[in-house]
């Protein structure tokens, strides 16, 4: 994959406060980078600024191998911005608000009308083209912010949390929106607190706390890299015939926790163990009911990463 | 530029009631400017006492056809209360030898009024060195409305600033210069374009405006040239419409009242003519006084470019502060 923006070393201080510390990463094309991280993690600051709404106190930014300022206008032609607040006229329709920001961009005549229309169309407004944003629901009002940002169909997306405080349908629609954006070719950076989100979209993570990058890779390999450990959960009737201490025997257990007819065996990820705990259970002639494995999930390698929850 | 525009526009247009609040108190004003102009030019009553021998004196003929009077013959004088009901703005009366008596409680200006018609009464014109005509009138009662005008319609851009519409717009390849020269093109027209209309209209209906068409497409571009300057400018400090709004409508409605706009408080050279030289609304007013009156002078003149001098100002702090507060590269 080519790499369309480089961000190096880069900075930013309120005051006293270093909010961004000397961060570095790429967004590579068609790709959906999440940044991941709670709220005051420094996200929305490093997005601002790549999006020329914030300044910045040190480092570099590029542009296909250009140095942004040199060409700051070429940039922001290939570039969309949804805003984490809404930033649409209420008292004007649908369509008005997609075309005049899409006029923006040098669009005009034909092409201007033809944009406007998919735009709407990519995000379920089309039928309500000709309504007043304020008539729209909170969850339109949010794919209207969308499609203010694709209408000139830019290379790079930036979303800064697009889907806070809507309803679950609006949300599925705008994340089956922004991977259809992706299978375009549209490259997307999203920022968001929400690790279904991330789950469900993300081609690559960026995980940020305190203003650093605290972690970088895909969901899987985040998970792999920092869990060496899985846990088989059984459920077994005759739990009472089991000795806890016979399972540390086989080799890789880590830990075994019995709860009721729940036992929970935590057991290193690489050593495959499972038909001699199974045995093991047999052994000690308890019945087994039901049994699954957990993996890990984002939020346990956020939590294990950070030390606190994604939504502290 | 033209993007801006039209929008500002298009949410006007969802805004009528606005436009229509708007320009109902620019024909307000200048109705109020005519009809007052014209009271303050009505003539003085004058109650005339003459006896029978005192009646037929050349003096007490020719004062009671002046043009600024309107006098009335009477044997017995009239009661003092007269005047204070203001059925009379003075009683004269004449005596057989010629001379005269003026009795009157209105200021002393009236007594020399009086007195000048009586000594010169085949000449005598009315001194108006310190009246206002028509012209400065119409101008100065628009003043406070159309500075008021002003900070309306930059409330677009007001809002999005508020609105964070901004930040949308930087994130944009439009040049930030023409996004606030698109708002304050459509703030100069739309203040510019119903109040020469509403001038326009009264010159075809006949009313005597004073000036010519002209000249007032001129003093009304450089009012709301200072409009839109000072809208920006204050507009630019604040992220809320509404506290724009209000501070602003608030320094507007004292300052033009200070500037004399609607009536001239100071006659005379004190510390605070002085001091309120330095609004632009005194300057602009003494301009357009001078001018109607043809009494031009390079003093005058270069009140006019201070005028234009401080809305410069307030276009570029309006500028550089937008700017700095939004764009960053």
């Amino acid at each position: 994959m080519n790499s369309i923006v480089t961000i190096n070393q880069l900075e930013k201080n309120f005051g006293e406060k270093q909010v961004v510390k000397k961060i570095s990463f790429e967004v590579q094309k068609g790709e959906i980078l999440c940044f991941l991280g709670p709220n005051g993690a420094g996200k929305s600051t490093t997005i601002n600024i790549l999006s020329g709404i914030l300044g910045y106190d040190s480092g570099e930014m590029n542009y296909k191998g250009k140095s942004i300022k040199s060409c700051l206008n070429e940039f922001k032609q290939h570039l969309g911005v949804v805003p984490q607040d809404l930033a649409i006229y209420e008292e004007l329709s649908a369509e008005q608000n997609v075309k005049f920001f899409a006029s923006l961009y040098g669009l005009k005549g034909r092409e201007l009308e033809e944009k406007v229309t998919k735009a709407l169309d990519f995000v379920g407004l089309l039928e309500r083209r000709k309504d007043k944003a304020k008539t729209f629901s909170g969850g339109m009002k949010r794919r209207l912010n969308i499609a203010c940002a694709i209408a000139h169909e830019p290379e790079l997306l930036i979303m800064d949390e697009p889907t806070v405080g809507i309803d679950p349908q609006s949300r599925n629609h705008i994340l089956d929106s922004i991977k259809k954006l992706s299978k375009h070719g549209m490259t997307i950076l999203y920022t968001t607190h929400y690790m279904e989100e991330v789950e469900e979209i993300s081609t690559r993570i960026l995980i940020m706390d305190s203003g650093t990058i605290i972690a970088e890779g895909t969901k899987e390999s985040l998970k792999e890299d920092i869990f060496d450990e899985r846990q088989f959960i059984l459920e077994v009737e005759e739990e009472k015939n089991l000795n806890i201490d016979d399972f540390y025997t086989i080799e890789g257990i880590k830990k075994v926790e019995r709860k009721e007819h729940e036992l929970t065996i935590t057991t290193l990820k690489n050593i495959e163990n499972l038909d001699k705990i199974i045995a093991m259970v047999i052994k000690n002639k308890a019945k087994i009911l039901n049994l699954f494995c957990r993996t890990a999930s984002l939020e346990n390698v956020f939590l294990r990463l950070t030390g606190k929850s994604l939504r502290d | 530029m033209l993007e801006v525009l039209n929008n500002d526009w298009k949410r006007l247009l969802e805004e009528k009631m606005y436009l229509c609040v708007s320009i109902a108190l620019t024909i307000c004003s200048i109705v109020a400017a005519i009809v007052l102009t014209n009271t303050m030019q009505t003539k003085g009553n004058i109650a005339m006492v003459v006896t029978d021998q005192s009646a037929n004196t050349s003096l007490s003929k020719k004062f009671s056809s002046s043009p600024y009077f309107h006098v009335s013959k009477m044997k017995k004088a009239p009661l003092e209360s007269d005047m204070v009901q203001n059925r009379y703005d003075a009683i004269v009366t004449m005596k057989e030898d010629g001379s005269y008596n003026i009795k009157t409680i209105k200021s002393d200006d009236m007594k020399k009024m009086i007195v000048g018609a009586l000594n010169n009464p085949d000449s005598y014109v009315p001194s108006n060195d310190k009246d206002r005509e028509i012209g400065t009138n119409i101008m100065g009662y628009m003043m406070m409305f159309v500075l008021i005008q002003g900070l309306f319609y930059a409330r677009f851009f007001a809002k999005d600033k508020e609105e964070h519409i901004i930040k949308r717009v930087v994130t944009s390849p439009i040049a930030f210069r023409k996004y606030l020269f698109g708002h304050a093109t459509f703030i100069l027209g739309m203040i510019f374009a119903p109040t020469f209309a509403v001038i326009l209209i009264a010159k075809i209906l006949g009313v005597a405006i004073g000036f010519s068409l002209l000249t007032y497409a001129l003093l009304i571009a450089v009012l709301s040239i200072l409009a839109t300057a000072f809208a920006l400018f204050l507009n630019s400090f604040f992220c809320v419409a509404d506290t724009a709004n209000m501070i602003g409508t608030a320094t507007i409605t004292l300052t033009t009242i200070l500037a004399g706009s609607f009536y001239s408080f100071t006659k005379k050279e004190s510390v605070l003519d002085k001091l309120v030289h330095l609004l632009p609304q005194k300057d602009f007013i003494n301009y357009v006084n001078a001018l109607e009156k043809g009494h031009l002078s390079r003093n005058i003149e270069l009140q006019f470019i201070y005028v234009l001098v401080i809305s410069a100002i307030f276009f570029l702090i309006a500028v550089m502060k937008t700017k700095r507060d939004y764009v960053y590269r």
